[in-house]
């Protein structure tokens, strides 16, 4: 029951803001957007001083096949422009006890931290640049000892009505003091295209690792995400993508709903103290 | 009843024209013409029937002086980059208190505040000290609470010539701390320089020396040693006098107004309870943190970053993000100030 509410509270949520959304200007595509995340892989975009990003998502995992969906939330502080702090909830990294049957998500709490400079900081053309740590806070699921970190580094550039996102990150997994899968180092890949004809539409692909616990031990998998973005709101966006990972058959692929909005965080009185 | 009614309104209505009209001149004493307006004061002193001149009775109603402008508050350097102590003091009489919250599970605060420019005293939590059970042990844990007191000295910047950069000594001292059975402290002698290269671009470096010690039992029992009995290390006794010196330091870069990007080195002990080697039971592990400090208003500042314990190892796992929110104020100055 509490599953059927939250798919109707989110499509209704998004059912109200794309209709809210007729006749607001479209955000401009030239500008650097403040969202840190395509649909799995992270991007250099940082938000702005005192800018709140809050998402939401439901991966429909099986609201089609084994009654189970995913979900994820975060929210990301803008910090001085310069850095961000992300705090929040996922089901990226998965795990399995023999590994004979569709690994389980794992839920983790996790918090991040991105620096990085907008694009054209230092030099016309320069793509946005960030460096960011991921660790987790705690986790629960089977392997509630288990531990995922990663540290990346991405570029992210607009060119027209494209905005091409390239990194690498190094992903590491432990379990309790027993295991430790030692770094692993991955590329990662982002692009998105939004056409004239539709502006406030984009069309998203990205290609990112997790970590899969499997047993007493932990590897990566990759998850390769499609989907479409719509600019719902100046503030608000929603999206719908699918995603696959590695040994899955296409049937296993799960449906991603995602509701993102950027607020401004009220600042504090300049007075002195 | 429509009669009490137009009573009622006529009532009103004349009240609200009584009321409406000016007040009357109050009469005067021997006539009805206005009043004249006050004759100006006799800039002369009064003089008294002996001819000794008297001072003129204060104004209980003269208009107060206008209030002294107030001195523009000069900027407050920050005692530390992110972990390790910075050459520059605060001000006077400036309160400073930090309080840090990081996703290893530690809490730590820091109060401070200066003492006439030239000194500032402290008292703070850390979690910077770890402990290890044993050889086997290979990942290190935080021992928190860690109290400590600091007191530092120093000059601030250009003080004694053009140049020069901030200076302070400082001495950190721990309060003994009990955990696991065993009794640990530590101290840190340090002595930074700091400069402001440009506006937007500062560099820190210093020299620590440390010292710690650690009490308990520490030797498992065998055959020929069947009784073990608490003992106590100290850095002093195990290492050479280098091998307590370590070199720190920090860079500082305001790519904006309100936003610096901070990364230092620092080092931190750790204590190994039941390591085979003596020598191993206290050693200074490097710390590297990076991170911003976004100045939100004057007197509160904002920052976050990553800090790895043990660099040497490079171990993701065991990277901390940390937040942290910084407060300082001008109350106390202005208050000892306006006592003068």
């Amino acid at each position: 029951m509490p599953k059927v509410l939250a798919i109707v509270a989110l499509a209704w949520l998004s059912a109200a803001r794309v209709a809210a959304a007729d006749g607001d200007p479209p955000a401009p595509s030239s500008a650097q957007p403040e969202v840190g995340r395509l649909i799995t892989a992270p991007t250099a975009w940082l938000p702005r001083a005192g800018v709140v990003v809050g998402s939401a998502a439901l991966d429909l995992t099986a609201v089609t096949r084994d009654s189970r969906f995913d979900a994820d939330l975060l929210l990301s502080f803008g910090l001085g422009t310069i850095a961000a702090v992300d705090v929040g909830l996922d089901k990226d990294v998965r795990e399995c006890g023999a590994c004979d049957g569709r690994p389980a998500p794992l839920w983790m709490a996790r918090v991040a931290f991105r620096m990085g400079a907008p694009q054209d900081a230092l030099f016309p053309g320069m793509p946005a640049v960030a460096f960011g740590v991921r660790t987790t806070v705690a986790a629960a699921g089977d392997t509630e000892r288990a531990r995922a970190a990663t540290a990346f580094l991405v570029a992210s550039r607009v060119i027209g009505p494209i905005k091409l996102h390239a990194g690498a990150a190094a992903d590491d997994a432990s379990i309790g003091r027993a295991y430790e899968m030692g770094r692993v180092v991955h590329p990662f890949a982002g692009f998105e295209w939004t056409p004239a004809q539709y502006p406030k539409t984009t069309l998203m692909a990205d290609f990112m690792y997790a970590p899969l616990f499997a047993g007493d031990a932990a590897r990566t998998e990759w998850i390769a995400g499609w989907g479409v973005r719509y600019q719902a709101l100046a503030w608000g966006t929603i999206d719908l993508a699918v995603r696959h990972r590695q040994d899955e058959s296409a049937s296993d692929s799960t449906v991603l709903v995602r509701v993102t909005g950027t607020f401004n965080a009220p600042s504090p009185s300049p007075s002195r103290r | 009843m429509k009669r009490v009614l137009v009573v009622l309104a006529s009532v009103s209505l004349t009240g609200g024209i009584a009321r409406a009209q000016p007040v009357p001149d109050l009469p005067l004493e021997g006539g009805t013409e206005p009043s004249q307006p006050p004759l100006p004061p006799d800039p002369k002193p009064a003089e008294s029937a002996d001819g000794d001149h008297r001072e003129p009775a204060a104004d209980p109603y003269a208009p107060l002086p206008p209030p002294k402008p107030e001195k523009p508050l000069p900027p407050i350097y920050m005692p530390e980059v992110l972990t390790t102590p910075t050459g520059w003091l605060l001000p006077a009489a400036v309160l400073y208190s930090r309080t840090s919250l990081d996703t290893g599970g530690g809490v730590t605060s820091d109060h401070r505040f200066g003492l006439g420019d030239v000194a500032e005293f402290g008292v703070a939590t850390t979690d910077a000290v770890r402990e290890r059970m044993d050889d086997r042990d290979l990942r290190a844990t935080r021992i928190q609470p860690y109290v400590t007191a600091s007191f530092r000295l120093g000059v601030s910047e250009d003080r004694l010539f053009v140049g020069q950069p901030g200076v302070t000594l400082g001495f950190r001292k721990s309060f003994e701390r009990n955990h696991n059975g065993f009794k640990t402290r530590i101290a840190e002698l340090t002595l930074v320089a700091s400069k402001n290269v440009t506006p937007r671009f500062a560099v820190h470096i210093g020299g620590a020396f440390w010292d710690a010690s650690l009490e308990g039992i520490m030797d498992e029992a065998t055959e020929a040693n069947p009784e073990v009995q608490r003992r106590e290390v100290s850095l002093h006794d195990q290492a050479q006098l280098a091998d307590q010196v370590r070199v720190f330091g920090g860079l500082q870069i305001r790519p904006l107004d309100k936003s610096s990007i901070l990364v230092d080195v620092g080092w931190a002990p750790e204590f190994c309870y039941r390591c085979s080697i003596d020598d191993q039971k206290i050693r200074l592990r490097p710390v590297l943190s990076w991170g911003v400090r976004y100045e939100v208003a004057r007197w509160v500042r904002l920052e976050a970053g990553v800090r790895v314990p043990d660099i040497d190892k490079a171990n993701l796992l065991d990277a901390q993000i940390f937040g942290q929110l910084s407060f300082t104020s001008w109350a106390l100055r202005r208050a000892v100030d306006s006592l003068k």
